[in-house]
């Protein structure tokens, strides 16, 4: 690098090619695309061993908080659910007023031995009904009058990563086929996804090489840009993750739905050593309108499943402190039932948060059901406040730079 | 040369092209945007027919599409099926049976699936099945709650024939559609209990926007749009769920039913802009316009009874759609991927729906089953690490033969008649392709360059091609397939 003009390779491969050890043109990364730093950044070794990661499990469609944490002391629970209601005989009791749904046994298990935490009645004031627009709100973390394109996840991503050595792996990943809108970003970071299920990465080398030479050449701007990047940046990707996921032996049995899966998949990419930060898994279904007494038990017995999988495994693995898992929906349901054996869209509901670094395992306030008919729950605690405790306390970033404005940290990890 | 949007005035903008200024690359984009692909063909009948009869052919009026002849068997045995079911007393016949529906129904679906595409693959019909996407995509209801594939098929006919009158109109028949009914749980409010759900959607995603009405709007349209009901012949009306009493809605008090709550809506500003805002987003570009723009269009379809027909036409005569400014940018759809892509190499759609329908569902786009009750929300969100690589392998398979061995017998059946009917050219051979075999390499990567991409590539992007091709590792149609496979997978083909 002692030349006075170093003329910057063209390819990516050309780049590897002529650095030995990739890190020195990081300094032009102004320069150079970010799939080039990337890559360059790759033939270092990993740096980091004690990382925190968090692990996001969207329950899709508003789940239903009365029927999954259980005020089953309150006759006033009985009053609005004649038909929905769990009797307080069937709820798994937590303590004198609280429990959960008797599908949630392995939750139970992981409650009692401290490795769960369940956040009251969380929501935001002047609550949206829609999925889009909760979900929407619950991504980009903002006031449910204002919108923004970027979501937590992803500000979270602009403001620490600035500055910082690019990691050659993605910085989130999410599995599904949708982007989280919590990952939107104003710079462009690594985000992958692929599928809960099925291969990743399948075309020969020579095939990849070629269209990485023609991607090459377009246009640096607007949404050929974009393809390109996203393209570049998954072809790196694929390579690595592929194969980690062809050589993970899980150490805990997973149950055959998606989320389960989609949970392994992830505890692989953690056991391998991977410097991503953020995963993003979903369940979906929740949005229980009708007949929902069977189709919640089905759900939450699933949810209860998968994470006590993937933390066995984590745990096997000699994993667990570096990883927290939290879920999060869009709303809560409405505490009175409706005609049609459901529950219509409501606003707070409770949240769960997974791990060993949990301090308490019961936080905020139960919600007030003193509400009449039809009328909704009003949140006691923000979801702003559980994401600025992530931020603060599990990932020691300063959360007000993404969150826009102080809360109080919780102490639930 | 067209003018850019920079200089038009909002009053210009949505003024007919010149006609000197409507050439042969106006006439691929028009192709590209309103339909799937611009092939040479289209492109040659669209330039003799001019661009106002073009218009007229695609958007005046459309028929239904014959109803596919699974989707009707399933039609006339499921009141049958479900009557047996009923009455059957053993649980264990009881669940056999169930299980025989949902397969006939998954069965009728996929059918339905690639009989649509099929559709859309034919060019005449192109630039209608588009639209009837777009319409899909406002009055989303999906497989996954409606399960009967014959109601979807009705609900999509529905779109096709009255989406080109006038939009409250089509509104309200949406309301009367079973399937929409079904979706959004019309059919279980009543006046004890009315359900908000339709009546949110039908503000927030059909006709007016998010923050365009209160909380109380919705509560008392629900109340109008109780006593909705379907059952097997269709929509009917059942005054006994139905509350007659007073409503307040968007400030107006009446004894209102569900039409004339539609109506009201109809008198709110914010109607005039949203329809085609969402036509903007869907044909010409992610970022919404200047609101001027939009405020005009918007006044002019007004001021035309909120015509769908004249909207269409003047929407892609004009002069702002034609702007340099929108030019190959716009990011293809699944379902344009596929289908355009069999439209610019002559394929046919393969009649297998485990492949087909696979991967459409792959990269992001499964027919008629959008993730929630916002549809798709397209543009950059159609492209990830993980919908990129579906398209990759979709490019793949459009090389692949069909083994008639493996196939099932439905399958084969349906492959056997396609290819009698002349529709079985389902993979790209060593004949169709050998053309280019014995030409310098610049030949074929022009060729193919120009019939796939909707922009002139660099001089860089052609050459890497041309080394390939005049490197011929593998064999030359290996080498001419990969570049086939570069092309498609490379970022400029994902623009339209």
């Amino acid at each position: 690098m002692n030349e006075p003009h170093p003329s910057l390779p063209l390819t990516r491969r050309e780049f590897i090619r002529s650095s030995a050890g990739g890190i020195g043109l990081l300094a032009f990364s102004g320069l150079v695309p970010a799939f080039i730093t990337r890559a360059a950044a790759a033939q270092v070794p990993a740096a980091e061993r004690d990382r925190s990661i968090l692990v996001l499990v969207q329950l899709a469609g508003g789940n239903d908080g009365l029927n999954t944490v259980i005020p089953f002391a309150d006759d006033r629970y009985y009053n609005l659910r004649p038909k929905l209601a769990i009797s307080a005989q069937k709820v798994i009791r937590l303590n004198e007023q609280t429990g959960l749904h008797p599908a949630m046994g392995d939750m139970a298990e992981l409650w009692k031995s401290g490795k769960l935490s369940i956040v009251q009645n969380v929501g935001y004031p002047n609550p949206n009904r829609s999925h889009f627009r909760s979900t929407e709100i619950w991504e980009t973390a903002v006031d449910s009058n204002k919108t923004l394109s970027t979501g937590w996840i992803g500000r979270y991503f602009d403001a620490e990563c600035a500055g910082q050595p690019v990691t050659p792996d993605p910085d989130a990943i999410h599995i599904g086929n949708e982007m989280p809108q919590a990952c939107q970003s104003q710079s462009p970071h690594n985000i992958f996804g692929m599928p809960a299920r099925g291969n990743v990465g399948k075309s020969a080398e020579s095939e990849v090489n070629l269209l990485e030479g023609v991607a090459e050449t377009a246009a640096s701007e607007g949404n050929a840009g974009y393809l390109q990047h996203t393209l570049m940046d998954a072809i790196v990707t694929e390579r690595r993750v592929g194969d980690v996921l062809d050589k993970y032996k899980p150490m805990a049995k997973y149950p055959g739905d998606s989320l389960s899966q989609s949970l392994k998949r992830v505890a692989g990419l953690i056991a391998a050593g991977l410097g991503t930060r953020v995963y993003f898994v979903k369940q979906g279904g929740y949005d229980t309108h009708s007949g929902q007494a069977d189709k919640h038990a089905r759900l939450l017995g699933e949810l209860s499943a998968a994470l006590a999988a993937f933390q066995f495994d984590l745990e096997r693995h000699r994993l667990n402190d570096q990883v927290l898992t939290m879920t999060f929906s869009e709303f809560g349901r409405r505490p009175s039932e409706n005609a049609s054996g459901g529950t219509d869209h409501g606003t707070a509901a409770p949240l769960f948060v997974m791990g060993t670094g949990i301090q308490k395992n019961l936080v905020g306030q139960a919600p007030d059901l003193g509400v009449k008919k039809n009328q909704d729950l009003t949140f006691s605690t923000d979801f702003r406040q559980v994401y600025s405790t992530v931020l603060s306390k599990w990932f020691q970033a300063q959360p007000t730079a993404v969150i826009g404005r102080d809360f109080k940290p919780m102490p639930f990890v | 040369m067209t003018t850019s949007i920079k200089n038009l005035t909002p009053r210009q903008a949505w003024q007919a092209i010149p006609h000197e200024q409507w050439g042969e690359e106006e006439t691929r984009h028009l192709l590209r945007r309103a339909g799937f692909a611009a092939t040479e063909d289209q492109v040659k009948r669209v330039r003799a027919l001019g661009l106002d009869a073009s218009l007229n052919a695609w958007f005046k009026t459309a028929g239904p599409m014959p109803m596919p002849e699974e989707t009707r068997e399933l039609d006339e045995n499921a009141e049958q099926m479900r009557l047996t079911i009923r009455e059957t007393k053993d649980p264990e016949m009881r669940r056999e049976l169930q299980r025989e529906l949902r397969q006939q129904r998954s069965q009728a679906y996929q059918d339905y699936g690639i009989r649509w595409l099929q559709r859309g693959r034919q060019p005449e019909f192109s630039a209608q099945e588009k639209y009837v996407l777009f319409l899909q995509n406002i009055f989303v209801v999906d497989r996954q709650t409606v399960q009967d594939t014959e109601i979807l098929f009705e609900h999509q006919n529905l779109l096709r024939t009255k989406g080109l009158g006038t939009y409250p109109e089509l509104a309200k028949a949406v309301s009367r559609s079973p399937a929409m009914i079904r979706y959004l749980n019309l059919d279980r409010s009543s006046k004890k209990a009315p359900n908000e759900n339709f009546a949110r959607e039908l503000f927030e995603l059909f006709t007016l926007g998010e923050g365009n009405y209160s909380e109380k709007d919705i509560k008392e349209a629900a109340r109008a749009f109780t006593g909705y009901r379907a059952n097997d012949k269709g929509f009917y009306f059942s005054a006994k769920d139905h509350d007659d009493g007073p409503k307040t809605v968007f400030g107006q008090t009446g004894n209102f039913g569900g039409d004339e709550v539609i109506d009201l809506v109809y008198q709110q500003p914010a109607a005039e802009t949203f329809v085609p805002k969402e036509l903007v987003t869907f044909y010409l570009c992610e970022q919404p316009l200047p609101e001027p723009f939009v405020s005009e269009l918007g006044r002019h379809w007004r001021a035309n009874g909120y015509d769908m027909s004249l909207l269409l036409r003047t929407f892609f005569s004009s002069r702002l759609f034609y702007a340099p400014e929108y030019r190959a940018n716009l990011i293809k759809c699944p379902v344009q991927f596929y289908v355009g892509t069999c439209q610019n190499l002559d394929l046919d759609v393969a009649p297998l729906p485990g492949r087909v329908l696979g991967q459409l569902r792959a990269m992001g786009q499964e027919f008629y089953n959008p993730p929630n009750v916002r549809g798709w929300v397209g543009g950059k969100h159609w492209i990830n690490a993980t919908t990129l690589d579906a398209r990759r392998q979709l490019t793949k398979s459009l090389f692949w033969g069909i083994n008639l061995d493996k196939l099932n017998d439905d399958e084969r059946r349906d492959v056997e008649a396609a290819r009698e009917a002349g529709h079985g050219h389902f993979a790209l051979t060593k004949e169709d392709v050998e053309f280019v075999f014995n030409q310098p390499p610049q030949f074929g990567v022009r060729h193919f360059c120009n019939k796939l991409l909707p922009a002139q590539p660099s001089e860089d992007y052609r050459e890497k091609l041309e080394d390939h091709l005049a490197r011929a590792e593998g064999g030359k149609y290996r080498s001419t397939r990969e570049i086939i496979q570069a092309i498609l997978q490379s970022p400029q083909y994902q623009l339209c």
